[in-house]
């Protein structure tokens, strides 16, 4: 006799064991006087056998690694749309919204170090050392990528990358000696941008970080001198310094803390330029470029400064190094290169350089990146001892110079 | 210090952590069900590269629609039903002729390492025949609709009881139960050259 599809159904349903005490006596029923229900059911557990006897899968290695990579990357491709957004006129208003998204771009890179070390802390007890050991980084690394180490910046003293020439065909770029020099060590820190201790959230997000914490604005910018720091006093408060070329008239604790720089805040509007600064009141020692354009003047100001040029996917490039000198690198780039666009996203801070190796597992494979020693003893006595030169840190600036502009002599 | 292993962290717990922007957390959670996912994906498509590519996207929405993701649901249940929905829609997109994926292909040749040492010592004709039958299980999933393969994959492959599948697909158990059904019997016949018979 023919099974119907009700039987059938149940028949397979009996075989995972998922019929109630009703349908089970339905068809223990059925199956003792029919020959057929009990002739599909053997079918039935031997189909489910074979393919539950396919082989489990191993998910390709690394994917775990490869997720919170690609997850920064969107979010620096997420910079690049807002960045064609500002241009198109919306401003500064995006430009903060480039500092959310270049914050989650770190937040997620740390979080890979961060995932890692945990990883590491929920399988042994005293794990996090292995992992330190095995990854090159000390304990303390892990513990500051999972956000348990505070910010208080100290300047990197340099090690210089040496290898062979990228798949970019950039050649590395060393990170100098006294790189970091003018970034205070013995400014305390504040935890008032998430982004930096990788708390932003994906609510956050969506959101402009200036809604939790208004930002005020000013239409000056304190300039750097050629040692890398920035003038001006600590400004204990987040500030964001925006420029154009028709600045509006804008009042804030900003203005009042510039205009304590001196000379040297002078404002130097240029035109179609905008320029984003926060300042965060702790001291930072590196910092995250974005270009969206390299040129042989690029490389040559990279250079000089002792950035570190790294490409991820092109046009993008990423800046990495000591904050004085990539700041130095984008000084160069206004006063000697037209056309070119610069964009610092983010900054972190490294006590010890850390930046670098909190960026390793997100930039591709073939990328070299070297850590910044931490500085002598007697160069950290010195800062301290010293006045703060610069308590800034960089979190987002872009400096845009237009394509009609000639080129300045180069220094 | 006594080296002890620490107990499980709960799915919600890493999830409370994600939405407190701990990345790291997440980190955790790929690396808990990536090859519980990869494998489903796999399954489904036929294609290993194509399958770690839609796991992988399955994380990423994950994470960024974790804002969505409703504590009623259990993450890994949320989780495969972005992976299905993802694997279907590529289906639907970019259909792909299905290759043979049992061992002794291309695909499997590269990750020798993986198998069990006593496949290895198996005759040589044993292990073909084998690699022949998993070819052709292997074949019959895919020859059958993405509806009901979804369901023998959640079912046989993950081991998923019917209301999780019901949840995962947003249908109801009964429709579990029918379409379960009717995907053995396809793949009864597909695969009664193999089959032999039944033990009654």
């Amino acid at each position: 006799m023919a099974l119907t599809d009700d039987q059938l159904e149940l028949l397979s349903a009996y075989v995972d064991d998922e019929l109630n005490h009703s349908e089970r006596g339905r068809i223990e029923r059925l199956l003792e006087h029919d020959a057929s229900a009990r002739r599909a059911l053997a079918e039935l557990k031997q189909t489910a056998a074979r393919v539950r006897g396919l082989p489990a899968e191993r998910a390709p290695g690394g994917m775990a690694a490869d997720v919170l990579e690609r997850l920064a990357r969107q979010q620096l491709l997420s910079i690049e749309a807002a960045r064609g957004a500002s241009r198109a006129g919306l401003g500064v208003v995006v430009m903060r919204r480039f500092a959310i998204a270049a914050g989650l771009v770190l937040a997620v890179s740390a979080g890979l170090i961060g995932w890692r070390a945990t990883r590491t802390e929920h399988r042994t007890a005293d794990a996090i050392d292995t992992a330190a050991g095995t990854s090159g980084l000390s304990a303390d690394d892990h513990r500051v990528a999972n956000g348990a180490r505070r910010g208080s910046g100290a300047s990197g003293n340099a090690t210089t990358p040496a290898g062979p020439t990228g798949r970019d065909g950039l050649p590395p770029m060393p990170i100098p000696d006294g790189g970091g020099k003018g970034l205070a060590s013995n400014i305390p820190s504040r935890e008032t941008i998430p982004v930096a201790n990788g708390t932003l959230t994906p609510a956050q997000l969506k959101r402009p970080w200036v809604q939790n914490q208004p930002l005020p604005i000013s239409s000056t910018r304190p300039t750097r001198d050629r040692s890398g720091t920035a003038g001006g006093a600590t400004d204990p408060t987040n500030t964001v310094v925006a420029e154009a070329a028709n600045p509006p008239a804008l009042e804030g604790p900003a203005n009042a803390a510039n205009a304590a720089h001196g000379p040297s805040s002078q404002p130097t509007p240029l035109e179609g330029q905008v320029t984003l600064r926060c300042t965060m009141g702790a001291a930072r020692d590196a910092v995250l470029v974005r270009l969206d354009a390299w040129s042989d003047a690029s490389s040559a100001a990279a250079s000089r400064t002792g950035a570190r040029v790294l490409r991820l996917d092109p046009p993008n490039y990423l800046v990495v190094g000591p904050a004085a000198a990539v700041l130095d690198m984008l000084m160069e780039l206004r006063s000697t290169v037209a056309a070119e666009s610069a964009e610092v996203v983010t900054a972190i801070d490294p006590p010890d350089g850390a930046i670098a190796k909190l960026l390793a597992p997100a930039l591709p494979p073939t990328t070299q990146v070297t850590p910044v020693a931490p500085p002598a003893p007697a160069t950290r006595a010195a800062e301290a001892s010293s006045p703060a030169p610069d308590a800034d840190t960089i979190l987002s600036v872009r400096v845009t110079v237009p394509a009609d502009r000639p080129p300045a002599p180069a220094p | 210090m006594k080296v002890g292993t620490k107990p499980p962290v709960e799915d919600a717990d890493l999830v409370a952590r994600c939405r407190q922007g701990e990345t790291a957390a997440f980190g955790l959670l790929v690396e808990r069900y990536q090859d519980r996912l990869f494998t489903v994906c796999y399954r489904m498509c036929g294609h290993r590269e194509d399958a770690a590519d839609l796991a992988q996207e399955a994380f990423l929405k994950a994470f960024s629609s974790l804002e969505r993701f409703g504590a009623r649901s259990q993450f890994y249940t949320w989780l495969y039903r972005i992976a299905v929905n993802l694997v279907i829609d590529r289906r639907r997109r970019k259909p792909r002729p299905t290759r043979s994926l049992g061992p002794g292909t291309s695909e499997d040749a590269d990750r020798g390492g993986d198998a069990e040492p006593a496949a290895r010592e198996r005759s040589a004709e044993a292990v073909v025949a084998a690699a022949e039958d998993q070819a052709s299980i292997e074949r019959a999933l895919q020859s059958i609709d993405d509806a009901h393969r979804a369901v023998v994959v959640l079912r046989d492959v993950d081991g998923l009881d019917y209301e999780q599948i019901g949840e995962i697909l947003e249908i109801p158990v009964g429709t579990v139960k029918s379409r379960l059904s009717r995907a053995r019997l396809a793949l009864r016949e597909k695969l009664r050259p193999i089959l032999g018979e039944a033990d009654t």
